[in-house]
């Protein structure tokens, strides 16, 4: 735009190479000033919970790449946040280097899914959940029969996660570990978010007739967003393994699959972010709710429905139309791009 | 032999009883509930709650098997008012996640109620009693819950086909639109059906509560081997359903028996088999993939 080209002659070429890349900037920053700011702001009783938002903000936003990116529901993502964990849990007693570790647990993880897509890829909506659930629960019985898993009790005694010789031994250096991991995992996602293949699955979101007739391959496509949610799914189960030293069957019950959903449509479904202030939200509400009622499903169910009919758009979408409100306020300088706002409005919705 | 075929014919009759509901209001009406087995949970529990820890008699128990159908679907009903019908509103998406909260409330609600520590109900003990068939001695509870579950079949498949009520189902289910234009009550129909769908669901409930340990987490474990029987009997049919649940009932009465480590995975063998060989179903029309 003509108004930024003066702009930047006038501040020089570093400003203007900050404005362009501002929208990678900004979260690289918000990242790092979480995972460095947190243990200063967090009391120490309250660490565990700082990991769990982290690894849980990590598996809503790759659950919804699926949920509202691509526009498919999945209530079985816990098998893959299962597998990811003890494929962690199996691999760290041969090998202490966490990083290969990782990459192995998300990469087993996207198999399983890859697998799986097989049988979902052709299904959607309804049939495409009710699919997804099954497999969650065939995952959960498979950990419990298996004595290779450790039955019921599951496997424990995960070591802490090391890299070159370095290991991070206490509550806060296992923090940075985990930080470092999950804020690497979101932004990669940021980046499949918004690249083309992200647009595609918005594309097969809004119409996958028109999307096929236009030559898109939309079950191969499909099959693909479920593999990479399903990796990253893994990827956040094994920061689980590292960060509580212990894997159960517990980690592959439905409940696991339903708190991501929770937290998504919470947060809101058509923002990159929404997920994760979702996370925050949920485990916030939990904390302050423990002391009232150990029985959450009741409450979360309820205000689940009332969310999903009166706003189905979660939190971000109030703060949007809030600072849409603003803009339009006579005399104000709007400086919204509309392709921008028909991308990410809750059209489908 | 004939004892793992009997008790598999049994099973299998059981999870019509389950699935039934299910086949009614979403085959149907397509109506998509992901809390059914939610219901069923409820059926389940209302029966816990009325009996005592010593077997009750027979007619007690009949007894507690009705209420308990019958205030599961007015607690169906209830949630029709609140929650489906404002959902009927909104793309299928919100629909679904609307009944997935409900799924959670309902889980939850039971748990507050009730406890997560497993309840054990008694079964009356003149239907404890073995009887002889085929050579076999068989629990008599077992020929109870098959002939409920053949009398549920023949009443659903005779009320659909020949009445005049369930020709209004059938043409509210082809052409909601039309068949408001031609002066049919669609939403008080509409809500029978729902009504009919939770009350199978309780009864369901009620009736299997005595074979198993009720904890909270049968509203979700349940609705899995009734979406089975969806996919593995064909979108919206009965008969289907029918020889779905006796066939998966069968498959795991031999498969616990003969492969004991395969066993508990039964229910989703069947439905990856037939969903790679007969997408639609035995009997179904559409492809699963084309569902609400």
């Amino acid at each position: 735009m003509g108004t930024t080209a003066v702009y930047a002659s006038d501040k020089g070429f570093a400003n203007e190479w900050i404005r362009r890349h501002l929208r990678w900037i900004a979260p690289l920053a918000v990242v790092a000033i979480v995972a460095v700011g947190t243990p200063y702001v967090v009391p120490i009783g309250q660490m565990t919970l700082a990991q769990t938002v982290m690894i849980d903000a990590l598996f809503a936003v790759s659950v919804n790449l699926l949920f509202g990116r691509a526009g498919v529901p999945s209530f079985g993502q816990a098998a893959f946040f299962g597998t990811g964990a003890y494929t962690a849990a199996l691999l760290s007693v041969h090998t202490h280097q966490s990083i290969v570790v990782l990459v192995v647990a998300a990469g087993v993880a996207g198999a399983a899914a890859a697998l799986c897509s097989l049988v979902t890829a052709r299904s959607s909506g309804l049939a495409f959940s009710m699919l997804t659930l099954a497999i969650g629960q065939l995952a959960y019985t498979a950990a419990q029969t298996g004595g290779f898993f450790g039955g019921y009790n599951g496997l424990s005694g995960i070591p802490f996660p090391q890299v070159g010789s370095h290991i991070f031994v206490d509550t806060y250096a296992v923090w940075d570990y985990v930080s470092v991991v999950t804020g690497i995992g979101l932004l990669m996602l940021l980046y499949i978010w918004r690249s083309p293949f992200g647009y595609l699955l918005v594309a097969l979101r809004e119409d996958p007739h028109r999307a096929a007739g236009l030559g898109v391959n939309t079950r191969l496509i499909r099959s693909v967003a479920f593999t990479v949610s399903g990796a990253f799914a893994g990827l956040a189960g094994a920061a689980y393994a590292y960060t509580f030293q212990a894997v159960s069957p517990g980690n592959l019950f439905w409940t696991v699959s339903a708190t991501p959903v929770v937290m998504l449509l919470l947060g809101g479904r058509n923002y990159f972010w929404g997920p994760a202030i979702g996370a925050l939200v949920y485990h916030s509400a939990i904390q302050l709710a423990s002391g009232a009622t150990s029985n959450y499903n009741l409450y979360i169910g309820a205000v689940f429905v009332v969310v999903v009919i009166y706003v189905p758009g979660g939190i971000l979408s109030l703060g949007q139309s809030g600072w849409h409100a603003l803009q339009r306020r006579p005399g104000s300088r709007s400086t919204v791009d509309p392709s921008h706002t028909v991308l990410t409005e809750d059209s489908a919705a | 032999m004939i004892a793992v075929l009997v008790n598999g014919l049994a099973d299998g009759m059981l999870l019509f009883l389950i699935a039934s509901g299910l086949t009614l209001v979403l085959g149907i009406m397509g109506v998509g509930n992901f809390a059914h087995g939610a219901f069923f949970g409820i059926g389940a529990y209302l029966v816990s709650a009325q009996l005592p820890d010593a077997p009750p008699t027979v007619l007690r128990f009949v007894l507690a098997v009705f209420v308990a159908a019958l205030v599961t679907g007015l607690v169906g009903l209830a949630s029709e008012f609140v929650v489906f019908r404002p959902l009927a509103e909104l793309p299928p998406t919100a629909s679904l996640l609307g009944t997935f909260g409900l799924l959670l409330f309902l889980q939850g609600g039971t748990q507050s109620i009730w406890g997560i520590d497993p309840i054990a109900v008694a079964r009356p003990s003149r239907l404890n009693a073995p009887v002889n068939l085929f050579g076999t001695s068989v629990p008599a509870y077992s020929i109870v819950i098959f002939c409920t579950g053949a009398v549920v079949a023949f009443a659903l498949v005779f009320v659909i086909r020949r009445t005049e009520f369930g020709r209004l189902v059938t043409a509210i289910a082809e052409d909601r639109q039309m068949a408001f234009l031609l002066g049919i009550r669609v939403k008080l129909v509409a809500q029978s059906v729902f009504f009919g769908g939770l009350f199978l669901a309780g009864l369901g409930g009620a009736l299997a509560a005595p074979t198993m340990s009720l904890t909270p987490d049968i509203a979700v474990t349940y609705i899995i081997p009734a979406f089975a029987i969806v996919i593995v009997g064909g979108f919206g049919s009965i008969e289907g359903s029918v020889i779905g649940s006796l066939a998966i009932g069968l498959f795991q009465a031999i498969l616990v028996n003969y492969v004991p480590s395969v066993g508990p995975f039964t229910v989703y063998l069947v439905m990856a088999l037939m969903l790679s060989l007969r997408p639609q179903g035995i009997f179904g029309r559409t492809e699963i993939g084309e569902w609400v």
